[in-house]
């Protein structure tokens, strides 16, 4: 990403606020003439026209400026629709929001700059998109001259998905709504989705220095990322010798590493209590570091080793002959090449120990250790008096990060059990 | 080509690998000894005296069997219910995580769905939620009076119920949260599994005349039965283990009736009293479950694979 | 460093963890500076030999020595040999020049050095313009060359090569085998080299040793190996189309010798006769007869009363030659007959099955009882 490029996204997004504002108004003409023939179905040519209209402009403005585009008329629809929808979305919150919070000149300016650029962004990248993944759909539509009944059986299918991905992040829209009400304002019995008069209170009282949040927060951080890096440490030589090499006791290992895995972690709690007692670790977050890396080792080693198997055991050999020792070939050869499998394990560590509720509540007394976890449950504990913008707001901020770091892995995740599950 | 003979671990002959070997183990031995397998002792251990949270730090004696006595004649009907309820829980949200899993994968495999990327994405959207979060959101959206599943319901013209203070109604509730959490681990093994499978086997099909249905019946599931069922038996452990949906959202039913053997062990570590015969109950649980352990693995051959 | 580079097994015995043997108290010494090759089809155990000198394999029994130096207790890195693998097992994450560049880090030289002969093993081999890319960018022959050049880089006392070629094609193959065989004498390192395919070794070994279920049977120079094997399975395996080898009963009379087969028999050769019953004082009755394809004569019609009559069932046309396939009483003869020639499956032939080449093999023992 260079600097050419980001003048281009926002050129992008200039030139099309420009062009827009230009035809629209020779839309909004022809929407009058077509009101006069019909409400309905004037209404109904002059939405397909809008969006015909935003997939046009788009479509030109990335073949002059990126690549070529197809327009014909299916695609300028589709993709005027999808644009439509995100440029809304994206110039919603973009213009909105900062305006909240301070309105001004200056204010605006910036978010124009800002708006123009990401909806410069937004239209290639979903240009690119429709390149890559709708039109060659669409074109194999076509090519397969599929009957009309197909044709039907294929566009339910899409809209079946699109209805049952709705009704799965309604809880995630939910709460994003309920994050922006006032704390009254939520107590309604009808369903609300845009909250009546929307307000950033909620995340003012999150992000204060003084909120719980930024505590909590700290903490779970710490555990986790104590527990990724030190299982991490401890799992790879573990699940490299599981790997390479024959040893006596390996087998028995290799079970104890599934049975400890199966063993009901909450048969052990009263054990891990006595132990940090015993520690004096408890009521500590070190200890509850130590507890979390228990439960999460076996599934790394085990893991890691899975993932070592897959790479040959030559190049091992190779540095052996070249003159590394055991650790060498380990550390420079093997480590290096697993690294993907490393990350996805990291992952799926800091997860396990960032989401976990149950010891935590256990082990943590004071209040000032609370993990996210805890402090989320308190919030939600004075029943009616709980004020559920604060807890969504706060929901949000501790998900945001972790969401969008599993977006950008989902396709190793996906690939990894894949493998797994065709081998097992 | 000359085969490649395998390694042996004589112990003459390769004894200082060995010793390489345990050093690598070292650190982790440790630590899965001191902080695993130490527990787990200890915690079968402590069934066997009287263990409360005021006598933990000494005091507490050993009384051999009699908690295991006071469970089998004094509880036995209240351990019955429990288990009861465990095993209702966990056969039917495990049913209903296969369906939901299956269903989906064989949905989002078909070629006929585009921007497949961007479908994925967010249908794997559960998982990438802190569960804590998503549990408590549901929490929310199940309350009787503003809780959104009731707007929904009286949008429609039905009445909204008061769910987490109805036996049955709860329990559908854990049911519904709990498939919304875990049903994209089932569908990521299972559409792995369905993309592993070559083209060619359907196209031969076509030709030897089958429908889609008898493709489903005869190609894949039996294809995607090996993964299935390695899936399903992880996911059966896991569910088994769940308490946070039950705890956190009505704490194990109005009046404990929906406890399963989790929250019912959870609550009585929490309230301190009974250490001992938590202990031994939760010690009975685990012998059915390495049982069943023992005999999943079996079916699934995991045990070979493990070399 | 590269002193007497001599390699001696001394009644080395490998078993593995499932009973199987996968060496029998070998005992080979290669000569400073010398290519030997060993030989032998799937699951002889050259590959396991090959890695117990490389030091991945312990053995069971026995002491290897390399120089002179007893090195039965050594690891791998300690041993100064180099390898280059099948697979050639390149580090995919590394680029050409850190692979050649490797074993020299690990040994802790210094950057100006490693790269000098870096460069020079890079223009030795050829592959000078490769060195930023990486294996995967390679074709078979080059990542081929690269292997060869991260063995070669460090000087080592011994090369140990395991079927480098086996994954070229024909063409390639045929050219690198004489590439290596220049390479080595110029470089002057002993190698030991795995192959299963017969020609490779009668091209590129100053020896061969043939190996079977474990055990050596025979270790001699190439043409020794065809024209004086030792034993049976020897000399039906070295040479193409293999020996043709007939059991049967011997019979030697005061005149002449004979071996009675099922069905016929062949008149054993003067000078074989006297041979034989000079270098043996006792023969015995079962043997089996071993005469090569190129030593059989076939002719349409002879009267010979020595040839044996069968029926071609089948022919392979060479070009250079036709391969005849003659099938004699219960056995399957092989005769090789000029391009000129025009036999027909089902013909009736005359082979000529006596020759001053043939060996006679004891049944029992397979050993030549020529030698």
């Amino acid at each position: 990403m260079n600097w050419r490029t980001l003048a281009r996204y926002f050129i992008h997004g200039m030139a099309f606020s420009f062009l827009f504002f230009v035809l629209s108004i020779a839309w909004v003409f022809a929407a009058i003439s077509l009101v006069n023939i019909g409400a309905l179905i004037g209404l109904v040519i002059g939405v397909v026209l809008l969006f015909l209209l935003v997939g046009f402009i788009n479509s030109i403005i990335t073949t002059n400026l990126w690549f070529r585009v197809r327009s014909r008329f299916w695609d300028l629809l589709f993709h005027g629709i999808a644009l439509s929808v995100v440029l809304l979305a994206l110039n919603g919150i973009t213009i909105s929001l900062p305006n909240f919070a301070s309105p001004g000149i200056a204010t605006s300016i910036i978010t124009f700059v800002i708006a123009a650029f990401l909806d410069g962004f937004a239209a290639v990248k979903l240009a690119g998109y429709w390149r890559a993944e709708c039109a060659p759909w669409i074109r194999v539509l076509r090519a397969e001259k599929m009957s009309g009944r197909r044709l039907a059986f294929a566009l339910s299918k899409n809209a079946l998905a699109i209805i049952i991905e709705l009704a799965i992040i309604f809880p995630i829209v939910w709460i994003v709504s309920a994050s922006f009400r006032s704390y009254g304002s939520l107590l309604t019995t009808t369903l609300q989705i845009i909250p009546p008069h929307p307000t950033l209170e909620a995340y003012s009282w999150a992000l204060a220095l003084n909120s719980p949040f930024w505590p909590a927060l700290t903490n779970s951080l710490l555990v986790s990322l104590f527990t990724t890096g030190f299982c991490l440490l401890v799992a790879s030589p573990a699940a490299y010798a599981m790997s390479r090499f024959r040893f006596l006791g390996k087998r028995p290992i290799l079970y104890a590493l599934i049975f400890i895995q199966f063993v009901p972690g909450l048969l052990m709690f009263i054990a891990f209590f006595y132990l940090l007692l015993f520690l004096k670790l408890y009521d500590n977050l070190f200890g509850l570091a130590l507890i979390y890396v228990a439960l999460v080792l076996p599934f790394d080693i085990w893991n890691l080793k899975a993932f070592f198997d897959t790479l040959p055991k030559d190049i091992d050999e190779a540095a052996l002959i070249d003159g590394a020792s055991y650790w060498g070939a380990m550390f420079r050869v093997v480590l290096p090449l697993a690294a993907p499998g490393m990350a996805v394990t990291a992952f799926f560590s800091f997860l396990t120990a960032w989401n976990e509720f149950a010891l935590a509540n256990v082990i943590l007394g004071s209040e000032a250790n609370y993990t996210l976890p805890l402090r989320l449950y308190a919030l939600t504990q004075r029943d009616i008096a709980t004020n559920w913008p604060h807890f969504a707001a706060l929901s949000i901020l501790s998900s945001i990060p972790l969401v969008i770091v599993f977006m950008v892995i989902q396709r190793y995740l996906r690939a990894g059990l894949a493998i797994g599950a065709v081998k097992g | 080509m000359s085969k490649k003979p395998k390694p042996s671990p004589f112990l003459k002959d390769i004894w200082r690998r060995n010793a390489v070997a345990y050093l690598f183990m070292f650190p982790s031995l440790v630590m899965l000894i001191v902080f695993n397998a130490y527990p787990i002792i200890f915690s079968i251990g402590i069934g066997f005296t009287d263990m409360t949270i005021y006598n933990i730090t000494g005091g507490y004696k050993f009384i051999g069997l009699t908690n295991y006595q006071k469970l089998l004649s004094v509880y036995s009907s209240q351990i019955q219910y429990v288990l009861y309820k465990t095993v209702i829980w966990t056969v039917t949200n495990v049913a209903l995580q296969v369906a939901v899993g299956l269903a989906l994968a064989l949905l989002y495999n078909s070629k006929d769905l585009f921007g497949k990327k961007i479908h994925l994405a967010i249908v794997i959207l559960p998982w990438a939620m802190p569960g804590f979060t998503s549990i408590l959101i549901w929490y929310g959206m199940f309350q009787t009076g503003f809780g959104s599943i009731n707007q929904i319901l009286r949008t429609v013209g039905l009445p909204g119920p008061n769910w987490l203070n109805n036996e049955w109604l709860a329990f559908a509730a854990y049911n519904i949260t709990n498939a919304w959490l875990a049903y994209p681990f089932m569908m990521t093994v299972i559409l792995g599994a369905l993309q592993s499978i070559s083209p060619e086997l359907y196209e031969a099909a076509t030709v030897d005349g089958a429908k889609s249905w008898h493709k489903l019946r005869h190609i894949t599931l039996p294809l995607i039965k090996r993964p299935l069922l390695l899936a399903t038996l992880l996911t059966t452990n896991t569910t088994f283990q769940q308490l946070n949906v039950q705890y956190l959202l009505n704490l194990g039913g109005p009046a404990r009736l929906n406890e399963t053997v989790m929250v019912f062990g959870y609550r009585t570590i929490l309230t301190g009293n009974f250490y001992g015969l938590a202990s031994a109950f939760l010690g009975l649980v685990l012998i059915i479950v390495l049982l069943i352990g023992f005999f999943g693995l079996r079916v699934s051959r995991i045990a070979e694979e493990a070399k | 460093m590269n002193f007497l580079a001599d390699v001696l097994l001394e009644n080395v015995t490998k078993k593995f963890e499932d009973g199987v043997v996968a060496v029998k108290d070998l005992y080979i010494e290669v000569k400073d500076k010398e290519f030997v090759v060993l030989l032998g089809p799937s699951g002889c155990g050259k590959t396991t030999t090959l890695r117990l000198i490389a030091g991945l394999e312990m053995p069971t029994s026995g002491k290897i020595y390399i120089g002179g130096e007893d090195v039965t207790k050594l690891e791998p890195w300690a041993r100064d040999v180099a390898m280059v693998f099948q697979s050639y097992a390149l580090y995919p994450h590394m680029t050409v020049y850190d692979n050649i560049a490797f074993p020299l880090k690990m040994r802790k030289c210094p950057k100006a050095e490693i790269s000098r002969r870096v460069e020079d093993t890079a223009e030795l081999l050829e592959i000078k313009d490769f060195l930023k890319r990486k294996p995967r960018q390679l074709s078979g022959g080059q990542r081929q060359r690269v292997a060869l050049a991260r063995a070669i880089v460090r000087n080592p006392r011994v090369f140990l090569m395991d079927e480098p070629l086996s994954n070229l094609d024909a063409k390639l193959r045929v050219l690198m085998r004489i590439e290596l065989k220049k390479l080595q004498k110029r470089l002057g390192v002993t190698t030991i080299y795995v192959t299963h395919d017969q020609t490779e070794a009668m091209t590129l070994a100053d020896r061969v040793a043939i190996q079977f279920s474990g055990a050596l049977q025979q270790y001699a120079p190439p043409t020794k190996v065809y024209s004086r094997p030792e034993n049976k399975f020897v000399a039906g395996f070295i040479g193409t189309p293999p020996m043709n080898l007939i059991d049967g009963k011997l019979s030697i009379k005061e005149n002449q010798g004979t071996v009675e087969a099922d069905d016929f028999t062949i008149k054993i050769d003067q000078e074989l006769k006297e041979r034989l019953t000079q270098k043996n004082d006792r023969l015995p009755t079962d043997i089996t007869y071993g005469v090569r394809p190129q030593d059989c004569r076939i002719s349409a019609r002879s009267e010979q009363r020595e040839w044996v009559t069968g029926k071609v069932y089948g022919v392979e046309l060479l070009g250079s030659e036709n391969v005849i396939h003659v099938e004699v009483g219960k056995n399957r003869i092989v005769a090789l007959a000029s391009d000129q020639s025009t036999y027909q499956m089902g013909d009736t032939v005359r082979v000529n099955l006596t020759s001053k080449k043939a060996h006679i093999f004891d049944r029992n023992t397979e050993k030549n009882l020529m030698l």
